[in-house]
């Protein structure tokens, strides 16, 4: 069953969030190019060895992963700003007996 | 060399420490809900659920790494070493702390759990509730603390919610915005009702919550030590059941714990949405219909999988009771629940498929219940070849104390009764205790007379 309990916040909060979830997916790109940095590193040490190509194995996939979770990320903070926005007119009155 | 890991090695522990921020800084706002946020925050933990992966997996990684860093020159062995690791770390990862997720199998969790170090354990459960609290598998005493983090969480929060509706309502503007700030307050009433009645049915001592879903008032509430004693029940109700039930429920299943021995735990699982008055005309949720029980089905399966594979001491002799609707449930989910030893159908309405578990099935049909008499579902139960009948009229104190009868379908395992006493026994493993009732009630004989009920679903 749904619940049907909820009530919109002032869209300020969501409009914050939203701001964290972009700087988050920053720090995520951040992460990622490290991640794949420090396997390169790791498969450029060890030249002739089978660690080396699962290493590059594992940079390629985690870059892609990576990209995607960011790509996740900044589309949930860009949902939530839009829903702010759109919030901001029906919810107002409710939004100030609220806070 | 050894200076080109050291570098790789930070490289990922610092990627990882980057990752976490990133992960797990952000939080939505938690007084926000609706069916938008509820998108948004399913969303949310997919995200997190794939980044925390591979936090978790790019910080073992880093370990191996750095371990291999102090070696004075690698070697073979090294080499091994850090192609494994770094197999390991591609493979697809189960759950953000390295637990196995979307319906993990309760053997693969209780192996992951025994594994982490009492530390970690404690960081999970404080740290994720949510996941330590609803995963089959793991101990009760360890989803019994996350859960009740998250109780008193779902508390505050439709608390605050309470307070901030009720000033709304005072400076509500026309006749409109007051009947949405009624509604709205009216089901957070409702659901203070159902955190309460959960937080009631847990506060003594000797019961556990050992799952919850604190936005639908869900839950599975112990009265014993599902992990430690020999025999277990779970007991399953039917129609109309929900968390404002589960006080008085427990202290049935108290009594009949105490009737049962002392090395017994009953386990009450009101964690379905079991079919509700206001739904009969719904033809997915309807009590006429398969649809509740079929969506339990898994749930629940797991949750009696799970019972033996968090056991330290290996497996309980375990019985799932079924009561009217929740007969049905129960059978739904017994061909792929394990360790189920004897099945309890009581007040049934007949159950689809068949319980196969010959020679333990029994079955408890009351005077009057009408009910237990429609064989809706599937053939009267109580005319199965191989079931066992229990008994439910009066019996006079003989070898054991006197019992009361029960009439009609709510009274199964009233304390004192003999039904209940019954159950007990089974539950126990003193099957061969039970004084079989031949007897069948009126509707069995007329149907006798006039033949079975064609009229079920899908017949």
């Amino acid at each position: 069953m749904t619940d049907t309990t909820g009530f919109a916040l002032d869209p300020e909060d969501l409009r914050s969030t939203a701001v964290e979830l972009a700087a988050a997916a920053r720090q995520g790109q951040e992460a990622v190019r490290e991640l794949v940095a420090g396997l390169r590193a790791l498969a450029a040490a060890l030249p002739a060895s089978r660690a080396a190509p699962v290493a590059e194995a594992l940079a390629a996939a985690w870059e892609a992963d990576g990209a995607r979770w960011v790509a996740g990320v900044l589309a949930l903070g860009e949902a939530l700003a839009a829903t702010a926005t759109s919030a901001t007119d029906a919810d107002a009155t409710l939004a100030r007996g609220v806070r | 060399m050894t200076a080109a890991f050291g570098e790789a090695s930070r490289s990922l522990a610092s990627a990882a420490a980057t990752w976490e921020r990133a992960v797990f800084g952000p939080a939505l706002p938690p007084g926000w809900s609706g069916p938008a946020s509820e998108a948004a925050r399913a969303q949310w933990a997919r995200l997190v659920d794939r980044g925390g992966a591979v936090v978790d997996r790019a910080r073992r990684l880093a370990a191996v790494v750095a371990d291999v860093a102090t070696s004075a020159r690698t070697g073979p062995a090294d080499d091994v070493r850090l192609t494994a690791a770094l197999l390991a770390a591609a493979r697809p990862a189960p759950d953000p702390a390295g637990a196995p997720r979307e319906g993990p199998e309760p053997t693969a969790v209780a192996h992951w759990w025994s594994g982490l170090d009492p530390t970690e354990r404690a960081r999970l459960t404080a740290g994720r509730p949510e996941l330590v609290g609803g995963l089959d598998g793991i101990p009760a005493l360890d989803r019994d603390r996350a859960n009740r983090r998250r109780l008193a969480a779902a508390r505050a929060e439709v608390a605050a919610q309470e307070v901030a509706l009720d000033a709304a309502r005072d400076h509500a503007t026309g006749f409109g915005d007051l009947q949405d700030v009624e509604t709205r307050l009216a089901g957070v009433h409702a659901r203070l009702r159902r955190l309460d009645a959960i937080a009631a049915a847990t506060t003594a001592s000797g019961h556990a919550l050992l799952d919850l879903d604190p936005v639908a008032g869900r839950a599975a509430v112990e009265s014993g030590d599902v992990d430690h004693a020999r025999h277990v029940g779970v007991v399953v109700p039917g129609f109309t059941a929900c968390a404002e039930d589960l006080p008085g429920r427990v202290a049935e299943l108290d009594a009949l714990a105490a009737r049962a021995g002392p090395d017994t735990a009953v386990v009450a699982w009101y964690d379905y949405a079991a079919p509700q008055w206001s739904e009969v005309t719904d033809p997915a949720r309807t009590v006429l219909g398969t649809g509740p029980a079929a969506g339990a089905a898994d749930r629940l399966a797991s949750f009696l999988t799970g019972l033996d594979a968090a056991r330290p001491d290996g497996p309980a002799h375990v019985t799932a009771i079924g009561h009217s609707y929740g007969t049905l449930t129960v059978a739904q989910a017994l061909p792929a629940a394990g360790g189920v030893d004897d099945v309890v159908l009581l007040g049934s309405p007949g159950v689809t498929p068949w319980p196969a578990r010959r020679g333990h099935v029994w079955v408890g049909e009351a005077r009057g219940d009408p009910v237990a008499d429609t064989g809706w579902f599937g053939p009267d139960p109580s005319a199965e070849p191989g079931v066992r009948l229990l008994p439910t009229g009066p019996r006079p104190a003989a070898s054991g104390p006197a019992t009361a009868g029960i009439r009609g379908h709510t009274g199964y395992l009233r304390p004192g009764s003999t039904s209940a006493d019954g159950v007990a026994a089974v539950v126990a493993g003193r099957g061969t205790d039970v004084v079989e009732d031949p007897a069948v009630g009126a509707g069995d004989r007329l149907r006798g007379l006039f033949g079975p009920r064609p009229l079920r679903p899908g017949a």
